[in-house]
């Protein structure tokens, strides 16, 4: 299932096609008068193009215009327009529906996978250094809690069985440990998590998940939030894996991760530590204290979110990327930290 | 990798007849020239000079170790630093402003490490790729064999005497070429770059385009003291006569080793309105230009003519390094294309005849 990069079959749309698609969809009078910004992200065969389609002299684009490099996972994007309808549906009536883009197009153009959507006004948030916290920061953590805890609260699944949430928890335990080469403290700490399951699952509740809520898939517009990139989306899954992937995603972000080695020892502890207590005290807390989530279950339930996070993104794709890596970075961080405490103690 | 049906049938660079290969040599039966060919790599560049990232006798050793135990772990061994430069998909992010076909033969000149060559193969009929430097297009033939990339053809020559035929390439690649154009002939470095432009030109089919990857002469991270490519910091912002008298006069810490045919200044680059005016005297015309922070990885590329999309782009980014957010703090507050054009640090630039 696990696609090498040499095998990959490459496609990138040409911004001539872009154009010409953007003028099929009736978007633009004048195709002349588009201009674009082409943003390549992560590498192949994650990789993906968009492309900001701005009209004339305007300042802000009107289309965002998503591709593949990789036709396999540019399916990815097709999936990514069905979970917005769904999720839009679900939401119909809250004011969590202006948060989300609207999709104009998901299919094939040119032999390519291709997602159009409405651009979403404001900027992406992007909290420095754990060193230079600032009152906007944690504002904003505040807000991106907020807004996930609402989303939550509207598309929780009532009445699941504990079985079933302990079984989901059980295998995802499972896959984690199949499909990563884990140090011995890890499988330690999967050990100990093991044994929670029966507690956690009659206190942690299923509900819909973007699965890669980080701070590069959120806009700011004064008090709005706008939420993008749902590739990953289901309705029913694990609530604490977008509050664990947020947090470990901010905390790799401000260590330069993955390209830092987390392993490199004490240089790093003492950020991180200052970094998790920022994201619990603003962000996690918050959070729990909306869902009604006690504080002890939610320390339990963020390793299993960042386990299923991970294996979510890796089920995704068929190969390792910068997401699923994230979230065993920061199981890595968790584990390491809970043998120190023993080990102190 | 796509099978290739036919490499494309190679001419004399001095009578332009057709050539004959036979066992190690391929021969011109007009003008009765020869040239050898080596691990399947014809040999036209004569003499040719040495350039390289790395000394001449590292690259061979380099060379030596990629044949026994496959080019990947000899590039980790011996050009670590250069790994992602060599093998980064993101080389070639530049390829939606020209829209591939998958029936397209394309020309990489300078082809280096085949950092563009090898993601290309994937895409396109036949990738040709011309290097002037023999360890080079050795480099590039065991890594050929090893990646069995059966639809590229390398060729070790000069573009000062090309083997191929005109009117024959869908798609011309000068990635990090043209700048260095004029270090293996003697002339002056502007003429030199306009006949290789035209040279080039004459290679394209009908409907065929060049795509130049490229440093703006003036570009922010010049100014910052960015080195150029003298190897010295702010050369390219100097009058040519001068840069050439500071090369002279001072000394340098080598990144690229180059045997140059003389110590002066002679890798020239441009402003936009330079390469604008330089690729309409080479006959192209339908020149489009974009900026780009860096046109070795393209990864962010923007209209020149509309500075919201870059403004768009320095909005969601926080640079980790000081440079990097002086440029961030210009680029916001340039809010006009005049500056972008002046200001940007790389160009990609597509042109057609």
């Amino acid at each position: 299932m696990f696609l090498h990069h040499s095998t990959a079959v490459t496609i990138m749309l040409s911004e001539k096609s872009i154009r010409s698609l953007l003028g099929d969809l009736g978007l633009f009078s004048d195709t002349e008068q588009i201009r674009f910004l082409v943003l390549h992200t992560s590498v192949a065969p994650a990789g993906r193009v968009v492309y900001f389609a701005f009209s004339g002299r305007e300042e802000q684009p009107r289309w965002v215009v998503k591709s593949r490099h990789c036709q396999a996972i540019g399916y990815n994007l097709l999936a990514e327009g069905q979970a917005l309808d769904r999720i839009t549906e679900r939401l119909a009536g809250t004011s969590l529906v202006q948060a989300l883009p609207r999709v104009l197009f998901a299919g094939e153009y040119d032999h390519s996978v291709v997602l159009v959507e409405t651009y979403r006004h404001g900027t992406q948030h992007l909290p420095g250094r754990v060193a230079s916290e600032r009152e906007s920061t944690r504002r904003y953590l505040r807000q991106a809690a907020s807004w996930l805890s609402t989303f939550q609260t509207h598309t929780r699944l009532p009445g699941v069985p504990s079985a079933e949430i302990a079984a989901r928890l059980s295998q995802s335990l499972d896959q984690f440990a199949a499909y990563y080469p884990l140090l011995e403290f890890e499988r330690v700490y999967l050990a100990h998590m093991a044994q929670d399951i029966q507690e956690l699952s009659s206190h942690i509740h299923l509900c819909a998940v973007h699965g890669d809520f980080a701070f590069n898939n959120v806009r700011v517009n004064g008090r709005d939030l706008s939420v993008f990139d749902w590739e990953f989306y289901s309705d029913s899954g694990l609530c604490a894996v977008d509050p664990a992937f947020w947090a470990g995603a901010l905390t790799c972000f401000w260590l330069g991760l993955p390209a830092t080695d987390l392993m490199e020892g004490p240089r790093h502890d003492a950020e991180l530590r200052a970094g998790w207590d920022i994201l619990q005290t603003h962000f996690l807390l918050p959070y729990a204290a909306t869902v009604g989530m006690p504080t002890s279950t939610l320390e339990k339930a963020v390793p299993f979110g960042l386990v299923t996070a991970a294996m979510k993104q890796l089920l995704a794709y068929g190969f390792h990327s910068t997401g699923d890596e994230i979230a065993r970075l920061m199981f890595r961080f968790l584990a390491r930290q809970s043998t120190l405490l023993a080990t102190a103690s | 990798m796509r099978e290739v049906t036919q490499e494309i049938e190679l001419v004399c660079p001095a009578c332009r007849g057709n050539v004959v290969a036979s066992g190690q040599a391929i021969h011109c039966p007009a003008c009765c020239r020869s040239w050898p060919v080596q691990h399947g790599v014809p040999l036209f560049a004569e003499n040719a000079l040495y350039w390289g990232e790395l000394e001449q006798a590292r690259m061979c050793e380099l060379n030596a170790m990629a044949r026994q135990d496959g080019w990947s772990k000899a590039v980790d061994v011996f050009a670590g630093h250069l790994k992602d430069y060599i093998t980064s998909e993101h080389r070639v992010d530049w390829i939606p402003l020209v829209g591939l076909s998958p029936s397209w033969r394309v020309l990489d000149m300078g082809a280096g490490w085949g950092g563009n060559a090898f993601p290309l193969c994937r895409h396109v009929e036949q990738v040709v790729a011309v290097e002037s430097v023999p360890e080079r297009t050795e480099f590039l033939s065991i890594r050929k064999e090893q990646e069995a990339a059966r639809n590229l053809q390398v060729i070790c020559a000069s573009v000062h005497s090309l083997p191929l035929p005109e009117n024959s390439f869908d798609l011309i690649i000068l990635n990090g070429f043209l700048e260095w154009a004029a270090i293996s002939k003697q002339g002056r470095p502007r003429e030199i770059q306009k006949e290789v432009l035209a040279r080039v030109r004459h290679l394209l089919r009908d409907q065929g385009c060049v795509y130049i990857g490229i440093e703006n002469r003036f570009g922010i991270n010049m100014l910052l003291g960015d080195n150029d490519h003298s190897n010295m910091k702010y050369t390219s912002l100097m009058p040519r006569f001068m840069a050439s008298l500071v090369m002279r006069l001072g000394s340098s810490t080598q990144h690229f080793h180059v045997q140059a045919i003389e110590r002066s200044y002679r890798t020239y680059t441009y402003s936009y309105w330079g390469y604008l005016k330089l690729l309409h005297e080479a006959g192209y015309r339908s020149i489009e230009i974009r900026g780009a922070l860096s046109y070795n990885m393209p990864t962010v590329m923007y209209c020149l003519d509309h500075a919201h999309g870059f403004r768009h782009y320095l909005r969601d980014i926080t640079p980790r390094s000081a440079k990097g957010r002086i440029v961030r703090s210009i680029g916001l507050a340039a809010g006009f294309p005049a500056f972008l054009k002046l200001l940007s640090p790389c160009f990609c630039i597509t042109a057609r005849q």
